[in-house]
């Protein structure tokens, strides 16, 4: 059967730099001021993956009505109008055709001229793509349509639909702030006309009051509304800066190995290096593995959804399996490690895989800190109510102020000797919380650092427990 | 180039293949089949918000001039819902439906095809044109020819 979707083949390297266009063009749609300040821009970078010829923008509310033209240099009037017949078809069956016919269309021209492409190819069939502005639940109010010098395949589809749905939001928030000024006005306008008009005009006082009431109200909630909106693309930010920034230099080594690995060259001396070279792209195909896992066990603790599957264990052998998974990786580091379990433990009850997740977390980031030589100890004790896990090092140590930031989500610190995605640590105080425990970390500069996460018991622990911190 | 004589042509063929001899519920259920499937195919690309606009302005057409179809709605999660025209399917003739099928179809891979460059064209025509055999390996036995049969339209797809 042969209803495979046809796709189109991206090498790594431009898919990367398109993450990167996208990332940059995001940012700037975060901080939406004017058209002149986000939209000029964005274009700019698009033009780097599209090679743009031409961009129009035709935002209409079925009274008013704007078209911008961003046109390339050299660009004719008569392939401009064969583009704008086509924009205008477009947007009135999308839109609506009152919206395109309304009196008042402005149309002027973008203030950025886009660079002449070297080559056009012919059919604008093939080299245009207009898609509805629209945010969920409301009508469509514009269109935006961008016209390659180029045929455009799949992937740029995907590149202009994402632009598209993000300038969408960011114009329906600057919408919606300009209503909530020009209600403001009216609302202090009718309340100034009625104290003019005195105690005759009480009622319309009243009136006016009540308006602005109304009008602070909505103004409350679409700053809330603004927030989250802002929140969410902060986070996405930082999901695509983790993917664009992290996936690149695994990317790379592969990239590099394979390439060499590619060239023609003495036989015996690239079938001497081929045991290293697949080692190395085996680990940067691991460490992109390990990305993407952090990426979706942190996706399913923000939406709350991460499975635990809790039964009752007992804590040591949980802490000898660590020390055993772990002993090839010590011995390479060439650092030592110790485990120390009390006797007489009380059984938890927890998810084993993702309790040892966050060990292996814990322990990774020490080994990856620790001195040559350097030990390591984990450490299991419970008192009556919970039982505490720690993994202690004699790395740099961590500062009072990076103390307080370490299980925040995709945070780093400046001076850290290795580097992680941000999310290992989040991971962690996520999956302990859903076990009804703590994290948390003691650290001096110079002096190592000890990582400690407690889970509750579930049968009666020893009397003569460790004290609480 | 794909022009929408194009579009017509891949759902003639396709209609020319799969709809003689139906009745209007086994028509429904083909029709319920492709749209689904041209709907999971362009919402990987486009997203739900963006399609149901689009899916929208084609229903919104296609009921003007196929009154058949007025209780056709999109639902941004699964698509385009027909669950009205279920109830009383039985009174619509066969070869009514099937134009409404046509109409809509084909406007609905033009307009695709008009807005994203006809990227997505080749891809949905494909699908189309697998809608049967795809769901031979869901729910149905296969016949000789290696096409789905559904049990009430047995003897009645070429």
């Amino acid at each position: 059967m042969t209803t495979g979707a046809v796709t189109s083949a991206i090498a790594p390297e431009h898919a990367h730099l398109r993450l990167h266009h996208l990332y940059e063009i995001n940012k700037l749609f975060a901080r939406f001021e004017d058209i002149e300040q986000t939209l000029d821009p964005a274009l700019r970078i698009a033009t780097e993956t599209l090679h743009l010829r031409s961009a129009v923008l035709t935002e209409a509310d079925g009274v008013h009505a704007r078209r911008i033209v961003w046109a390339s240099d050299g660009q004719s009037t008569e392939q401009l109008q064969a583009l704008k017949a086509r924009v205008e078809t477009a947007h009135k069956y999308l839109v609506g055709p009152a919206s395109a016919d309304a009196r008042d269309l402005k149309e002027r021209a973008g203030k950025t001229a886009l660079p002449r492409p070297a080559h056009t190819d012919e059919a604008l069939a093939n080299r245009f793509i207009i898609l509805p502005l629209v945010v969920s639940q409301r009508p469509p109010f514009g269109t935006l349509a961008l016209e390659g010098a180029r045929t455009l395949d799949k992937t740029d589809l995907l590149f202009v639909n994402a632009i598209v749905s993000q300038l969408a939001i960011a114009l329906d928030r600057d919408r919606a702030r300009q209503l909530d000024i020009v209600g403001r006005r009216r609302a202090e306008e009718a309340l100034s006309r009625a104290e003019a008009l005195g105690a005759a005009a009480e009622r319309e006082r009243a009136v006016a009051e009540e308006l602005r009431k109304r009008s602070e109200i909505l103004a409350i909630e679409n700053a809330q509304l603004y927030q989250q909106a802002q929140l969410a693309i902060h986070m996405r930010e930082q999901i695509l800066a983790i993917v664009s920034h992290d996936l690149k230099n695994p990317l790379a080594t592969i990239l590099l190995t394979t390439d060499v690995l590619s060239r023609r060259g003495v036989p015996e001396e690239r079938r001497r290096g081929l045991p290293l070279a697949v080692g190395r792209v085996r680990r940067a195909a691991e460490r992109m593995l390990r990305l993407i896992d952090d990426l979706l066990d942190f996706a399913s603790i923000e939406t709350g959804r991460l499975a635990i599957n809790r039964e009752p264990q007992y804590p040591g052998p949980l802490v000898e399996e660590t020390l055993t998974s772990f002993e090839s990786t010590a011995q390479e580091h060439q650092v030592h490690l110790d485990g120390a379990i009390q006797a007489g433990l009380p059984r938890i009850l927890c998810d084993r895989d993702r309790i040892l997740q966050v060990f292996s977390n814990l322990l990774g980031n020490a080994i990856k800190v620790s001195p040559k030589g350097g030990h390591i100890k984990l450490l299991v004790e419970a008192d009556s109510a919970e039982t505490r896990f720690a993994v202690s090092d004699e790395g740099p140590g961590i500062s009072p102020d990076d103390l307080q930031h370490l299980f925040e989500r995709y945070w780093r610190s400046d001076d850290v000797v290795y580097k992680g995605t941000g999310l290992g640590l989040a991971i962690a105080r996520g999956i302990v919380a859903a076990h009804g425990g703590r994290i948390w970390a003691e650290s001096e500069l110079g002096r190592g650092a000890t990582f400690r996460f407690s889970v509750p018991n579930i049968e009666p622990g020893p009397s003569s427990g460790v004290p609480s911190p | 180039l794909i022009d929408g004589d194009e579009h017509a042509a891949c759902v003639n063929a396709w209609l020319d293949r799969s709809a003689p001899g139906l009745s209007s519920e086994a028509l429904l259920r083909l029709f319920e089949a492709a749209l689904g499937a041209l709907w999971i195919r362009t919402k990987s690309a486009l997203g739900e918000v963006t399609l149901t606009v689009i899916a929208e302005r084609v229903l919104h057409n296609a009921s003007e001039r196929f009154s058949v179809l007025w209780s056709l709605k999109v639902d941004p999660d699964t698509g385009i819902q027909c669950r009205e025209l279920r109830e009383w399917i039985g009174s619509v003739h066969p070869a009514e439906l099937t134009e409404a099928i046509r109409f809509t179809l084909g406007e609905l891979l033009r307009v695709l095809g008009h807005l994203t460059a006809e990227i997505l064209t080749p891809e949905l025509h494909l699908e189309l044109s697998g809608i049967v055999q795809r769901q031979a390996l869901r729910v149905g036995r296969t016949s000789p020819g290696g096409r789905y049969v559904p049990a009430d339209l047995e003897g009645k797809v070429r």
